[in-house]
């Protein structure tokens, strides 16, 4: 039992860590549907590589990021034609329906089969193997590296660069991880534990280690929930997440109401 | 240094009761040596024809209940455990159910591994239909690469499976090879006979037309040497075009064609139905495999297939 279960909390663990850190961001940009468009980005590349017959995964990654490139240069470029941040979260929509109609296209006009597209977007936790989740660590480590180095820059700057470095840095992450684990269960990861706990604080430093211990906490009772259940892994870890956003939601809701009621 | 060589007491007692218990089994293992073979099919199909060929020697046991599209499987926890404590795994192959791939390698069941007697890709020997002739390369994806993976509705092709069942069960319980061997000369001949009765009932309809919604009857087709005029896909996996749907309803009124649409219950009613309506041709919305509503067996999927058909 245990065995099998190793490596799938493994990878929970390595990408609530770097998710965690790049939720802060996105939630504080407003920017929640990026990586929906990035990895949608991603899957598009990854598509044209298999339309021109690349067979070696690195190379397939290598392609599937130049998408995701693609589209964060696209997206600085029109950011600054389009600075409101609900207009900004209109065009990363755009983006994403423009990625997907291409990849549909693409599919539709070479005869390639659908599940192509799937297989980028449809990780499966259960699946996920050692070497991947090793050279996933050691991407995430070098990313982590870089990111230490420039975090204040990404807190305090708005200038195009900073951006476009955040969205490279966060398409590399998005490619590798979407692949591993499906989109459902990488956005969970970027937003719900992080949204849960900005219910309580506004520091960055408190919420993104409350976010950090909530998630794994969170994705343990999800994973063995699952073998309980026996539903697939990524749906129960997702379900113990919103479970605990609702209950926060309620405790704070109640908090509050107990403030008002004291004399 | 003397202390060192002292056991403890306990370690004796913990040692006597592995002793015990290793005797009790290697006792109940002897007395009652008919431990069944596990064998784990992908689906119903061939958990019943592994049911033929292996009868009292096997306990089988199927991943996916009835007619689904074998493409779109998602693997659950308990799956892993079946894996892990089978004997053997019985899959469809030709890419059409690949997420087997990830579930055998977390399972690290080394009987289930793919050089081992216990792991049989039933499309092994099939005479596969529509692998593509001309050299595939980027530009045409890779479309159909190995040929159209629906093989088990040739009821022939059963033969073919329960063939390579019984060849892997000989493998791996030698003893009981007679057993085996009778046991698929007896569904061998079933199905033949039955084949018979099952083209008779089938010339009601040798005349007309035949089309479905995705090519999943291709070896149907070839069995009862049916007239395939189409798909209402026109690639696999992407929804109907247009301009592709009128060439098809052109087509047929020009040529006044007595048309049968057959759609499998996991593809859209909808579409069938009214491309079925625009061209009065008859509809037929059907479960593909065994293990629906009163289909228990591979027979029994062809039974109702036939009369379906033929009415």
């Amino acid at each position: 039992m245990i065995d099998f279960i190793f490596w799938p909390l493994i990878t929970c663990f390595v990408l609530i860590l770097i998710h965690g850190y790049f939720g802060a961001f996105v939630l504080r940009r407003g920017i929640i549907f990026i990586d929906l468009a990035l990895a949608q980005w991603a899957a598009l590349g990854y598509l044209v590589g298999h339309w021109l017959g690349i067979q070696s995964s690195a190379s397939l990654f290598l392609v599937a990021f130049f998408g995701t490139v693609l589209a964060s240069l696209m997206l600085v470029g029109l950011k600054s034609m389009l600075e409101k941040i609900n207009l900004q979260e209109a065009s990363i929509g755009v983006m994403y329906i423009f990625a997907t109609t291409l990849a549909m296209v693409l599919i539709s006009s070479t005869g390639m089969e659908g599940h192509h597209l799937k297989e980028m977007l449809s990780g499966h936790l259960l699946f996920v193997q050692p070497m991947d989740v090793i050279s996933a660590t050691v991407l995430y480590g070098v990313i982590a590296l870089v990111v230490y180095n420039i975090h204040h820059h990404l807190l305090s700057s708005q200038s195009k660069r900073v951006d476009l470095i955040f969205y490279i840095l966060f398409g590399l992450v998005v490619t590798s991880s979407v692949k591993m684990v499906g989109v459902l269960l990488v956005f969970s990861f970027l937003v719900i534990p992080l949204l849960t706990v900005r219910l309580f604080t506004e520091a960055f430093k408190t919420q993104l280690l409350s976010a950090w211990v909530l998630g794994c906490i969170g994705a343990t009772f999800g994973v063995l929930l699952a073998l309980i259940l026996d539903i697939p892994l990524s749906l129960c870890v997702i379900l113990a997440y919103v479970t605990c956003f609702f209950s926060a939601a309620i405790i704070k809701h109640l908090n509050i109401h107990f403030i008002k009621n004291q004399p | 240094m003397k202390q060192q060589l002292v056991k403890h007491p306990l370690k004796y007692f913990s040692g006597g009761v592995w002793l015990v218990m290793w005797c009790i089994f290697g006792l109940s293992s002897g007395l009652f040596g008919t431990q069944k073979i596990r064998i784990v099919t992908v689906n119903d199909d061939f958990s019943s024809i592994a049911k033929s060929i292996g009868q009292e020697f096997v306990q089988v046991d199927s991943l996916v209940h009835g007619s689904k599209n074998m493409h779109d499987i998602q693997p659950k926890p308990s799956m892993v455990m079946v894996l892990k404590n089978a004997d053997m795994i019985i899959r469809l192959g030709m890419d059409q159910d690949s997420w087997l791939d990830g579930l055998i390698q977390v399972a690290r069941n080394p009987k289930l591994f793919s050089n081992q007697m216990g792991y049989l890709d039933a499309s092994k020997n099939i005479r596969k239909l529509e692998v593509p002739t001309h050299d595939v390369d980027g530009s045409h994806g890779d479309i159909h690469l190995e040929g159209n993976p629906h093989y088990s509705l040739n009821p022939m092709n059963g033969i073919i499976i329960a063939d390579n069942i019984r060849h892997h069960l000989v493998a791996i319980d030698p003893k009981n090879k007679a057993a085996y061997d009778k046991n698929f000369n007896e569904f061998s001949t079933h199905i033949s006979q039955k084949m018979v009765q099952w083209k008779q009932q089938m010339t009601t309809v040798q005349q007309k037309k035949f089309m479905s919604y995705h090519k999943v009857w291709s070896y149907f087709y070839d069995a009862f040497e049916l007239d395939n005029i189409g798909t209402l896909e026109l690639v696999p996996g992407v929804p109907p075009t247009i301009k592709h749907l009128k060439n098809l309803k052109d087509n047929i009124k020009q040529k006044k064609l007595k048309v049968i649409v057959l759609t499998a219950n996991y593809y859209p009613k909808k579409v069938g139905q009214a491309f079925a309506k625009d061209t009065h041709a008859t509809i037929h919305h059907l479960y593909t495999n065994v293990g629906e509503d009163g289909i228990e067996t591979y027979t029994a999927l062809f039974d109702y297939l036939v009369a379906e058909i033929s009415k």
